[in-house]
């Protein structure tokens, strides 16, 4: 007679200890020490520690941090010049506070950027590099491998925040600046920062570029940064009062989201203002909303990388019923080696005629979004905004106007920034690059390719500019018409030098996030170095103070700078129109750069300079990276 | 016709090829054996005019490779390691942008596109997404893309690799047919006993150096010592005595055109002086001795033995 356990109670028991293995394997995993600082953790901070780009990184922003600095002190000692005794010894205890509010906002600009740039890769490239199946197919989970690339890249972002610890230090040992305010100003920043990686991180699994999954994470956290305080002045338009913070908990609670609105209460209080709100109040309910976001986008991220893994069966898949969203997703390989996108699926069965310039033809057709789904999502979203502004701004408020070149100008330039600078690095991270070489198809052929292929994917910018001034300001009278000879050279010459730039970057970079990085730095050095640098030179008295040199170089400046030309000519575009119709009232018609005044004749002139100008600089870079071309390509000859 | 003289190519420290000569003739298959990291892709990159040798000189159908990139790249067709695919275009879209690469008449592409197509058997995917092609396939249209532009010579690196045994053989069939149609081919492998089956001569390459090249039957020859003759005693019938092996052995032994002998079980492994060629005394002799032969079986010699007698199985 058998004495053992019955087959029902071997399974019970056989269940009950696998239960009791994957609770105990869940324990373990949850282990602080293995879970944030496992082996993907350790290599990753080996990695970064051995790239020579994470050192001059760091030299970089303690560069422009000493600039920013310089150019504050000059600026405070400036204006100690010209006042008294007594109002000197008043402004010098005023230059603490300012310096305190320098490093802090710049801290908070720079590392709001540099964060998801740091996380935007971590799981890209390692599909890129075909490394993901090998990390997947180990007894690490999704939550481990996460946790470790994140937790090392707050090892860079926490020592690129503590650079500024020791000018903070000594301004509140010598400025007498309140310790406790400057400390929740950092602990946003800290906490700005950890959400932009932790949004990088999520951006970073679904996207196939770094530059994309990076771009992705900065928008999602200026629009953090912007919508609820867009979200808030519609609704207190349309409420018909005012909801600045402190007038109701509950729109503190949607402020306290807004990383900009805290910082702005913070600057208060240590420039000793008096305030409707406590910042403590505010500055708690922000650091517990982007906890919450982050731990949320960490979560998300897990989830998607184990459904990644789920599509390989390098984990078995869950038994609940799958999604119809997974379905591409499960024909993509972890290593990225064959992907049968949405896009893929859009145009099977059908197959287009190649024209005689293959590069330019396959850039011309590469999707602006990358399923329908996104694309109706944009356009709904479009339309929604366009009603919205719309019904509440006023066409006759120059404001407006001024509001919408802005906000344009600067999405066209960060678009662009980005647009072209994945063209040849993808082709390198796809392997498809050697292959290309291989024919005849000539340096400037593949180069003008990528460049014009990508200046046509953004005409959207442009098109949306032109439909607002050109298709309705202009016609109901509130722009004058000369909109339509001065705004396209702007818009098309700022696109045509930042793509070609981009594609100069992408053949000289290895990846697209290096790529992308040196045309934001060409564009930010170029259009807020330079007239940072000339306030700084105004500063030191070196240009002499309101001369010719001076004047003549702030209009070389702010001429070369699109949204610089572009306020200056909305600006006069609406000029005394007010109310009544662009077409019979005479205004002074005067178009301002700097403190130069020119006729419209003149200023559209100068617009046509700028186009071309910057067409000219476009096609310069196209040129040097076609000499450059075939040693950084490998074509020998 | 490919001509390489004294060709070195350092990365750093490394000497990936280092002082390379080699000819392949017209209508040749040459296959290019070695271990990983030898020097193989490197060599045929710097062929494909992708890589700049530091010395030495190379030429394709007379032409250099570091003056004349251009021509070279119409009259060539590479094929990576790795196939990288624009995973947003169709089959046809992608041989289309390649043809068009190749600045093809456009009038003239249709049929030749249709003509790779239907060499590679691809015809039926025309329509289907390069993406959606399985790794033989994504392969095949690999070496569709490289006969585009009726290239004369072929540089194909692993194209076997990562395929199942019946696209090998499909694959092979297809090398032989370009051959066939007089091309001169470069294939690297290490699939060696499918290089011998197709390539007219061989080429053996470690840490850059090429330790030989040639036919295939003079590889042979190189390495060949005495051949080699396995023989198995007859297994005993129910009730008799089991064959003495040893003294088989003994017979064999005496014989002065024997090298050696070994027994292992029922099986004897004979190796004859290098200079015996016949075989049939072997036997004559073990019947002499009264020995029941249950199998004869010569050593062929095989390119897999070839390999490892002239390389040492190092890597860099």
């Amino acid at each position: 007679m058998s004495a053992g356990p019955t087959p029902a109670k071997d399974g019970a028991a056989l269940a009950a200890s696998g239960a009791g293995r994957r609770i105990a394997r869940l324990v373990r995993g949850l282990a602080p020490a293995r879970l944030l600082f496992g082996p993907v953790f350790q290599v990753d901070v080996r990695v970064s520690g051995r790239k020579g780009w994470t050192y001059a990184s760091r030299c970089m922003v303690a560069a422009l941090l000493l600039g920013v600095m310089a150019l504050a002190f000059i600026g405070a000692g400036s204006e100690l010049d010209r006042t008294s005794a007594a109002d000197r010894l008043q402004r010098a205890q005023g230059i603490a506070p300012a310096l305190t509010l320098t490093v802090l906002w710049f801290q908070f600009v720079v590392l709001a950027f540099v964060a998801p740039s740091l996380t935007a890769g971590a799981i890209c490239d390692e599909r890129n590099t075909r490394t993901m199946v090998a990390l997947l197919a180990t007894p690490l989970t999704a939550g481990q491998i996460m946790l470790g690339k994140f937790t090392s890249r707050l090892v860079q972002l926490l020592i690129l925040s503590l650079i500024a610890a020791p000018l903070l230090l000594s301004l509140r040992v010598f400025g007498g600046v309140p310790a406790g305010v400057v400390l929740k100003g950092i602990g946003l920043i800290v906490m700005v920062c950890i959400t932009g990686a932790a949004l990088g991180l999520f951006f970073s699994v679904r996207a196939r570029k770094p530059a994309k999954a990076a771009g992705n994470a900065m928008g999602v956290l200026m629009l953090f940064a912007a919508g609820p305080a867009i979200m808030i002045a519609i609704w207190g338009q349309v409420m018909g009062a005012s909801l600045a913070p402190g007038r109701n908990p509950w729109v503190d609670v949607v402020w306290a989201l807004c990383s900009p609105a805290v910082m702005g209460v913070l600057s208060a209080e240590i420039m000793t203002e008096s305030l409707p709100v406590s910042s403590g109040t505010l500055w708690g309910t922000s650091m517990l909303l982007h906890g919450g976001v982050t731990v949320l986008a960490l979560l998300c991220a897990s989830a998607r990388l184990r459904a990644v893994m789920r599509a390989d069966n390098i984990v078995p898949a869950a038994p609940a019923r799958r999604s119809r969203r997974s379905a591409p997703a499960a024909k993509a390989g972890a290593d990225g080696a064959t992907h049968v996108t949405d896009v893929s699926e859009r145009f099977a069965e059908s197959s287009r005629e190649v024209s005689d310039r293959p590069v330019l033809w396959r850039e011309m057709r590469q999707p602006i979004f990358r399923s329908r789904t996104r694309l109706l999502i944009a356009v709904l979203g479009g339309i929604a905004v366009a009603v919205l502004f719309y019904s509440q701004a006023s066409l006759r408020d120059d404001d407006t106007h001024m509001m919408v070149a802005v906000l344009g100008m600067t999405m066209l330039v960060s678009k662009a920034c980005s647009q072209t600078t994945g063209t040849v690095t993808s082709e390198r991270e796809g392997r498809t690059w050697d292959v290309l070489m291989s024919t005849p198809l000539r340096a400037r052929e593949i180069l003008a390719g990528k460049a014009l292929g990508g200046l046509w994917r953004m005409w959207f910018i442009p098109a949306l500019l032109m439909l607002h001034f050109g298709i309705v300001a202009v016609p109901s009278g509130f722009v004058r018409a000369e909109a339509w000879l001065m705004l396209p050279p702007v818009l098309i010459g700022t696109s045509v030098f930042l793509c070609c730039s981009g594609v100069a970057f992408s053949l000289l970079s290895k990846k697209s996030t290096g790529a992308s990085t040196w045309n934001f730095l060409l564009a930010g050095g170029l259009w807020m170095g330079l007239p940072i640098f000339l306030a700084f030179l105004s500063g030191t008295g070196l240009l002499g103070r309101g001369g010719d040199t001076q004047q003549a170089l702030s209009a070389a400046v702010q001429g070369m700078n699109p949204v610089g030309i572009s306020v200056a000519s909305v600006r006069g575009l609406t000029e005394s129109l007010g109310e009544s119709s662009a077409w019979a009232v005479p205004g002074p018609r005067q178009y301002r750069i700097s403190s130069w005044s020119l006729s419209p004749a003149e200023f559209v002139g100068v617009c046509w300079v700028f186009g071309l100008g910057y067409c000219v600089a476009g096609y310069a870079f196209l040129t040097f990276a076609a000499a450059r071309f075939n040693r950084a390509a490998g074509r020998t000859s | 016709m490919i001509e390489i003289r004294n060709l070195t190519k350092r990365f750093g420290s490394l000497l990936a090829v280092d002082d390379l000569s080699l000819t392949v003739g017209e209508g040749e298959l040459f296959g290019f054996i070695g271990p990983n990291g030898a020097g193989k892709s490197t060599t045929m990159k710097i062929l494909a005019c992708l890589l700049r040798a530091d010395s030495g000189t190379a030429t394709v159908c007379g032409l250099d490779v570091r003056k004349d990139g251009e021509a070279i790249r119409r009259m060539l067709g590479y094929m990576p390691d790795f196939l990288g695919v624009y995973d947003d275009l169709t089959v046809d879209e992608y041989l289309q942008f390649f043809a068009s690469a190749f600045r093809l008449e456009r009038r003239k592409r249709r049929a030749v596109i249709d003509g790779v197509l239907e060499l590679t058997d691809l015809t039926v995917k025309k329509r289907a997404m390069v993406s959606s092609l399985s790794r033989g396939m994504q392969q095949r249209l690999g070496v569709a893309r490289v006969l585009l532009h009726d290239p004369k010579v072929l540089l194909l690196d692993e194209p076997a690799s990562g395929l199942d045994p019946r696209a090998r053989i499909e694959m092979r069939e297809l090398l032989v047919e370009l051959r066939r149609m007089g091309k001169i081919l470069m294939v690297s492998s290490h699939i060696l006993s499918e290089l011998a089956e197709m390539s007219t001569s061989i080429g053996i390459i470690e840490r850059g150096k090429l330790l030989y090249a040639g036919s295939i039957l003079d590889a042979y020859e190189r390495v060949r010592g005495g051949d080699q003759i396995a023989v198995t005693l007859e297994a005993p019938a129910e009730g008799t005595e089991a064959q003495d092996a040893e003294s088989a052995a003994r017979t064999l032994r005496a014989d002065s055109r024997v090298a050696s002998v070994s027994v292992e079980g029922p099986r004897l492994e004979i190796e004859l002086k290098p200079e015996e060629r016949s075989h049939h005394f072997v036997i004559e002799a073990l019947v002499r001795a009264g020995v029941r032969i249950a199998a004869f079986e010569p050593r062929q010699i095989k390119l897999e033995d070839a390999f490892l007698k002239l390389t040492k199985g190092s890597v860099q």
